[in-house]
C-alpha cells in the first residue's frame, strides 16, 4: 500500500516537472541528435585574422606580439629538424666506442673468459715463469 | 526550396545535403538555423564551405550582432560606477569593468574617459543580455587588446567588408603596411581605428580600405600602388 502511493506520488512528481519544464524543453531537445555544433561568429569559419596590426614601428608592442605568433606559425608548419650532433657523426663515434661500451654489459666472469681469449690469441705474450725459491746466498 | 554549396541562398531556403549526411559533426555557422535536424538559411547571401563540415551563409550586413570572442573596435560612452558603457554599433550598448584592464585593481583604476576608443574582446554575447566586454586575455595579459590612442582616426564600414580584408589571403593590408608606416585596429563590428603618421597617410589609408569593398584581389593590388604612388608624389 505504501510502496504503491510513493510510487503514485513519484510519477505525479515527474509529470508535475514536465509541466513545469515544457515551454523550456522545446522539440529540439526532444527528438534532435547532436550531431550539429552551432557557432555565431565568422572568425572561425573563415580563419579570420585579429585586426590589431602594426607596421614598420609604429607600436613596437604590437609587433613584437606579431613577430612572435608569424615565428611560432613558422615552426608548427616546420618542426625543428637539426640537432646539435648529426646522425653520421654519431654513428661514426658510436662505431670506436663499441668495445669499450660492450665491457659494460659482460659479466665479471665473461669479462675475464673475454680476458684469456684475447690472451690466447695473442701467442708471441711471454708465459709467467713460476717462482722458485731461491736459495740464499752463503758468502 | 533545397540549396546547395556556392548557391545564392534566401532566408527559409533547406539545405538537405547538410541534413542528410548522418556521419560528420557539422559546424553551423552565420545565417544557418537548425529546426529538428533540418537546417534552415537565416540570411541572404551565398552559402559557402570549409573543410567538408564548416558552412556558413556569405552575406553583405551592416547592422553588427555581438558574438562570444570576436574582437570589437568601441567609443567610451558614459562612466558610471564599475563599469564603462562602450558603443560597439550592435542594438544594445556593451559594458567593461573598470577591472577587465592588464595591471587594474580596486585602488588603481585605468584611466579610461568618455570619448575613448578601445580594442576589446566580447566575453559574453547572448541575445537576452548586453554584451561584455574585456581588454585582457585569460591570462590577465593587455596582448593586442587595450584602449586606442587618441591620435587616430575611426571610422565605420560594412562587416563584410572587414571579414574581406582579414582574411589570410587578402593582399590590402600587407601592402599598405609594406608601403605606408602604420598602426591599425579592425573590429569584427565595422568599425576601423588607423593611425599613421600624418594626416595624409591617415586619409589614404582609409580610402584604400573603403574603396576595398568591391575589388578583387588584383584590383586591390592595383589600387594600393596607385594610392601609394599619389602619397608619394604629395610629399
Amino acid at each position: 500500500m505504501k510502496r504503491s502511493k510513493e510510487k503514485a506520488l513519484q510519477q505525479k512528481e515527474a509529470d508535475d516537472g514536465f509541466g513545469f519544464f515544457s515551454d523550456v524543453i522545446t522539440e529540439e531537445m526532444k527528438q534532435g541528435s547532436n550531431k550539429f555544433i552551432v557557432e555565431t561568429s565568422f572568425v572561425p569559419c573563415e580563419d579570420l585574422i585579429v585586426g590589431r596590426l602594426s607596421f614598420q614601428g609604429m607600436n613596437p608592442v604590437i609587433e613584437r606580439i606579431m613577430q612572435e605568433e608569424e615565428d611560432a606559425k613558422r615552426e608548427k608548419v616546420a618542426p625543428k629538424v637539426e640537432a646539435d650532433v648529426s646522425d653520421n657523426e654519431m654513428a661514426h663515434r658510436y662505431s670506436t666506442l663499441v668495445g669499450t661500451i660492450g665491457r659494460k654489459y659482460n659479466k665479471k666472469r665473461g669479462h675475464t673468459r673475454a680476458h684469456i681469449h684475447k690472451g690466447e690469441s695473442r701467442s708471441s705474450a711471454p708465459k709467467k715463469k713460476k717462482l722458485k725459491f731461491l736459495k740464499p746466498q752463503e758468502d | 526550396m533545397d540549396v546547395s554549396v556556392g548557391d545564392v541562398v534566401l532566408p527559409g531556403d533547406k539545405v538537405c545535403e547538410i541534413s542528410e549526411d548522418q556521419k560528420k559533426r557539422v559546424i553551423l555557422g552565420p545565417g544557418l538555423r537548425l529546426n529538428v535536424d533540418q537546417v534552415l538559411i537565416s540570411k541572404c547571401g551565398i552559402l559557402r564551405m570549409k573543410n567538408a563540415n564548416v558552412y556558413w551563409v556569405d552575406s553583405h550586413q551592416k547592422r553588427y550582432i555581438p558574438s562570444r570572442g570576436e574582437t570589437v573596435v568601441g567609443v567610451v560612452t558614459n562612466k558610471s560606477g564599475e563599469v564603462f558603457r562602450v558603443d560597439i554599433g550592435s542594438s544594445d550598448q556593451a559594458s567593461l569593468s573598470y577591472l577587465a584592464f592588464e595591471g587594474a585593481t580596486k585602488k588603481l583604476r585605468p584611466d579610461v574617459n568618455v570619448g575613448d576608443i578601445v580594442f576589446a574582446r566580447l566575453i559574453t554575447a547572448s541575445r537576452d543580455m548586453e554584451p561584455e566586454l574585456v581588454c585582457v586575455d585569460s591570462y590577465g595579459k593587455a596582448g593586442k587588446l587595450g584602449i586606442l590612442s587618441p591620435e587616430g582616426f575611426t571610422f565605420s564600414c560594412s562587416l563584410n567588408l572587414v571579414r574581406k580584408i582579414l582574411r589570410q589571403n587578402c593582399p590590402l593590408l600587407k601592402i599598405l603596411g609594406h608601403e605606408i608606416p602604420h598602426e591599425i585596429a579592425i573590429g569584427m563590428n565595422g568599425k576601423v581605428w588607423v593611425k599613421a603618421r600624418n594626416v595624409r597617410a591617415t586619409i589614404a589609408l582609409g580610402h584604400a580600405i573603403l574603396a576595398a569593398e568591391h575589388l578583387t584581389k588584383e584590383e586591390i593590388i592595383y589600387m594600393c600602388d596607385d594610392i601609394v604612388n599619389v602619397l608619394s608624389r604629395m610629399q
